[in-house]
């Protein structure tokens, strides 16, 4: 019985729905850095999604009767639906957004038994979700127009866009959307040396440097997470240096088939799910060391899955996958605990029938 | 000062301990009575020896210490006896215990002293002697017979004494003021239980915010004469919980008392400087524990600050003594506000383990938020001071996988609230520790019990097989005797009625050796040998058996274990050697007669050569 709390002497965030609060603060610099550089369209996606989380959450209080306001005071749903509308291409459809929002918060997370239960993390069951179903639409990035460049999305086009009540055709896809550079040197044909590929201007101007900027204020927002306690290091280094260290050996190997390890930190997911969605701690390994090969796991499968794999991007799938390994790695990285020689490793079961066995 | 070593986790709440240090120890006042509970220990609960009605002196003993793990208590006060009955005593679960009740007058004070003892100069036994009469447990909380633990030297070799005067947990001070004003009177103390255990050093270990205690212990120590031991003294920054018995081990020594061990274990023994006082006391002195310095403090209190008080004066009046204003008292702790226990009432007694009273405002500690889902952030790990993980502990005693939470050592929990105090969803972790905990117990006892009863059902069936086999074989003898004159017909007694008998494995085969009795030399002799064989066996049972009980039952202070619970064990163990005594007592029966048959068998083959009487194997 702790009649004292961390809450009244610390000025580290101490409580759940504030610890989740500044996750959001956090999440800002990258939501303005995606604004700046591909338009409204993000926006939308964020605000729609989060809305959509948090009356999803609500509804199934309902259903499940139980009090709305403190589970929405934990903020977990908005959270889950800034992380999923981040992800999203910008101006994604209305529908898509709540197709894949369903899937985050009802199936992954409350059907599981709400928050803390929740073996898979939602919003990357939502973008997986999405991305097997609609691939069309989950790879049209937008060229990087500007919020307020000439060529950027009007308020009216994305309204368009995002109600899917636009005329058909009116926008040719070609002429707005684009590929994101991963996407671009996935496909790059095989003859073409990577530097010839560079040289021919495969993407429209300022795509680079744009995802760049991205992946910047990511780590911007991961550091203010790091600052203020409210992730480890573990799983954000673990998987940044699993993935540079197989990238670097790559494209030692082969400099014109492969990117560089810069290339691969600075494009897709990388930073964003290595600070912001592998770190949900739900469904990720619990003890120290478990995190420490729980991220270098999710380093290597999505280095694994843009190199070899048919998608471009991977942070979704590795994440997922490694979450299955979460029991198995917890089993096998308990620490050592004061007065044991040695570590417990994996899990022993008494079998029931030993007892009777003659 | 000297190098500290570190322990994992640890947090670093709130100390709140300057509002009872701004005055010197008081004297607080003889109360006019006192009820003395009789389970101020650790063990068994003491037994009066006082009747109602008898007047006793202060430190007249009234309640005589009960097995291994008990001790004595004494009268506080100048009275007369007015009751034994159970009254509400400071407990978490508010239980009421059986309490003597001493009335005086508030002013007479007589002592009834023992003789005064130099320990320097008096050998083991009479000092043991004289802890044992003292009723000295543990005051920093534990209430641990201290005369059980001068005598860790039977068991354990033990090389340090470690004082802990580390005292981190929040608001309490009382070892802070014992050591500004009794320093000399500590290290004396610790002097003495250093010699009876064998202890050649002795480290002081405290936390490096009460400078005017390390002062005052610096001094003292340079005052000493410690020709025989070494006397050092470890400061270190404050962390909750340095003072953990293991953890200040670790941090001092760098040795880890191992899993469910003692830390005499590792060859350490860890006193409270308030509890060497005591010992001190009651040897140099011959004054028996009647007394001890408690905090009051919170702020509800106008006048907080540290008391000496008699056991058994009621908390209200210590309290009213130090201006309590009830109206904003919100809850009143004894102990400290991460381990000790919230009471539910003011008219409680002080007992031997008060080593604080916190009366809290609501501002001060205010009712804990609603418990949330736990996110697995693992706060709690990094608080952890034992290198658990907390939040795989919770998970898995919510849902009551008891295997489980033993496999990620739950008994290795210390219960010190570091986890409770960072989790940012308030989850109460410890108190779910603690309910598997005694669930498991609770588990443990049940398969225990069951274990004993079927030992015991054991026992009967071996005793009614011997006795089967003794009556066959004073029948079969019988028989033979009858038949010996002339007759050479096979008497039915050979088809031997024992096959009724339970299916013990050692007399399994002596039945089936005796069942098909011999005809011919050669069986006989096999059944003789298998015999032997079983009878070996039976007799190897029986000295294992003796051996086991021997060692059980020499080595009873395991401190660990529960008084009523070793016990059992012995009971059990009796009860098992006594079946494997009857049945060496069959098996011998049946040897003997089966011996005697084979003698008859020769005797007749020897009479009526080649007559065999085939019919007799299938007869049965």
């Amino acid at each position: 019985m702790s009649l004292m709390h961390q809450s009244q002497v610390s000025r580290q965030p101490t409580d759940t729905g504030r610890v989740m609060t500044w996750l959001l603060l956090a999440t800002l610099p990258g939501i303005a850095a995606l604004t700046w550089h591909f338009g409204l369209g993000v926006l939308s996606n964020v605000l729609l999604a989060a809305a959509f989380g948090a009356g999803l959450e609500a509804l199934v209080m309902r259903l499940r009767r139980r009090a709305v306001r403190p589970v929405l005071a934990d903020n977990s749903a908005l959270v889950t639906g800034v992380l999923l509308g981040a992800s999203l291409p910008p101006g994604t459809n209305l529908w898509l957004i709540l197709v894949g929002m369903v899937a985050a918060i009802i199936v992954a997370k409350q059907l599981y038994g709400g928050l803390g239960q929740n073996p898979f993390n939602p919003a990357m069951v939502g973008y997986a979700l999405l991305l097997i179903s609609f691939p069309a639409a989950m790879t049209q990035w937008g060229a990087p127009h500007g919020l307020l460049g000439p060529d950027g999305l009007s308020f009216g086009e994305l309204l368009a866009r995002v109600t899917g009540t636009g005329i058909e055709g009116g926008l040719a896809p070609d002429a707005w959307s684009g590929a994101t550079p991963l996407d671009a040197f996935k496909h790059k044909p095989d003859t073409m040396l990577a530097s010839e590929f560079w040289a021919s201007n495969p993407l429209p101007e300022g795509t680079q440097a744009a995802w760049r900027d991205v992946a910047l204020a990511w780590l911007a927002g991961g550091a203010l997470l790091l600052y203020k306690r409210l992730i480890g290091w573990q799983i954000p280094l673990s998987m940044l240096t699993a993935m540079g260290l197989l990238a670097t050996f790559l494209y030692a190997v082969d400099p014109s088939h492969h990117g560089s390890p810069a290339f691969h930190w600075l494009n897709g997911a990388a930073v964003f799910g290595a600070f912001f969605i592998a770190t949900d701690p739900v469904s990720a390994a619990t003890s120290r060391k478990g995190k420490l090969y729980y991220g270098a796991g999710i380093g290597v499968l999505v280095m694994l899955i843009r190199d070899a794999g048919a998608y471009p991007d991977a942070v979704a799938f590795a994440v997922l996958l490694m979450n299955f390994t979460v029991p198995f790695i917890d089993y096998y990285t308990q620490p050592r605990t004061q007065g044991h020689a040695r570590p417990n490793r994996g899990i022993k079961v008494t079998r029931l029938d030993d007892e009777e066995a003659p | 000062m000297a190098r500290a070593f570190d322990f994992p986790g640890g947090i670093h709440p709130p100390a709140r301990k300057a509002a009872s240090t701004q005055r010197p120890i008081a004297q607080a006042a003889l109360p006019r009575r006192v009820m003395l509970p009789l389970g101020q220990h650790v063990g068994q609960p003491a037994e009066p020896c006082v009747a109602v009605g008898e007047r006793v002196n202060t430190g007249t003993r009234v309640a005589r210490a009960q097995g291994l793990i008990s001790a004595d208590v004494h009268a506080s006060i100048t009275g007369e006896v007015i009751a034994i009955e159970p009254y509400p005593v400071p407990h978490p679960a508010g239980l009421n215990e059986s309490c003597i009740v001493i009335e005086g007058d508030g002013i007479r004070d007589d002592w009834a002293l023992l003789p005064s003892l130099d320990w320097r100069s008096a050998d083991d036994d009479t000092l043991h002697a004289r802890l044992n009469a003292s009723g000295v447990v543990g005051l920093g909380g534990g209430g641990f017979p201290t005369q059980v633990k001068a005598r860790v030297r039977e068991r354990h070799a033990i090389d340090t004494l470690i004082v802990n005067a580390a005292e981190c947990e929040p608001y309490i001070s009382a070892d802070d003021m014992t050591l500004r004003e009794h320093a000399a009177d500590v290290l004396e103390g610790a002097q003495l239980i250093a010699k009876l255990s064998g202890a050649q050093r002795i480290i002081i270990g405290i936390e490096d915010d009460k400078p005017e205690a390390i002062t005052a212990l610096n001094r003292a120590i340079k005052a000493a004469k410690t020709e025989t031991v070494e006397i050092t003294l470890k400061a270190f920054p404050p962390r909750y919980p340095s003072g953990g018995e293991k953890q200040l081990i670790k941090r001092l020594l760098d040795r880890e008392v191992p899993s469910r061990g003692l830390p005499a274990d590792v060859g350490v023994l860890c006193h409270n400087p308030g509890t060497l006082r005591a010992a001190l006391q009651v040897v140099r002195d011959g004054r028996p524990l009647v007394s001890r310095i408690v905090t009051l403090t919170g702020e509800a209190l106008n006048r907080p600050g540290n008391v000496e008080a008699r056991l058994g004066t009621s908390m209200h009046e210590l309290l009213a003594a130090a201006v309590l204003d009830e109206a904003r008292l919100a809850r009143l702790v004894m102990g400290g506000p991460m381990m000790g226990m919230e009471l539910s009432r003011l008219d409680l007694p002080l007992v031997k383990s008060s080593n604080c009273l916190i009366a809290a405002t609501l501002d001060e500690l205010p009712t804990a938020p609603v418990e949330q889902p736990c996110i697995r952030c693992g706060a709690c790990e990094e608080a952890c001071p034992a290198s658990l993980l907390p939040q795989q502990l919770y998970w898995f005693a919510k849902s009551r996988e008891h295997d489980k939470a033993e496999l990620f050592n739950l008994f290795d929990c210390i219960e010190c609230d570091a986890c409770s105090f960072v989790c940012p969803s308030h989850i109460p972790l410890v108190d779910y520790y603690r309910a598997a905990k005694s669930e498991i117990r609770a588990h443990a006892f049940e398969a225990r019990k069951a274990e004993h009863a079927k030992h015991r059902f054991e026992f009967r069936q071996a005793r009614i097989e011997r006795e089967a086999a003794e009556k066959q074989a004073r029948r079969q003898s019988r028989l033979q005797a009858n038949k010996r004159p002339g007759s050479s017909a096979a008497g039915p007694g050979k088809s031997q009625p024992s096959n009724s008998q339970s299916s013990k494995s050692q007399a399994g085969s002596p039945q089936a050796a005796t069942a098909s009795s011999p005809n011919t030399p050669s069986a006989a002799e096999a059944d003789l040998k298998s015999l032997r064989i079983a009878q070996a066996a039976a007799k190897a049972a029986v000295r294992k058996a003796e051996k086991v009980l021997a060692r059980v039952s020499q080595s009873p202070g395991n401190k660990s274990q529960h008084q009523g619970q070793s016990d059992g064990e012995i009971e059990d163990l009796e009860v098992q050697l006594a079946t494997a005594r009857e049945n060496l007592a069959a098996v011998e029966a049946r040897l003997a007669a089966a011996k005697n048959a084979a003698a008859d068998t020769a005797n007749e083959a020897a009479q009526q050569t080649g007559s065999p009487a085939p019919d007799q194997e299938h007869t049965k």
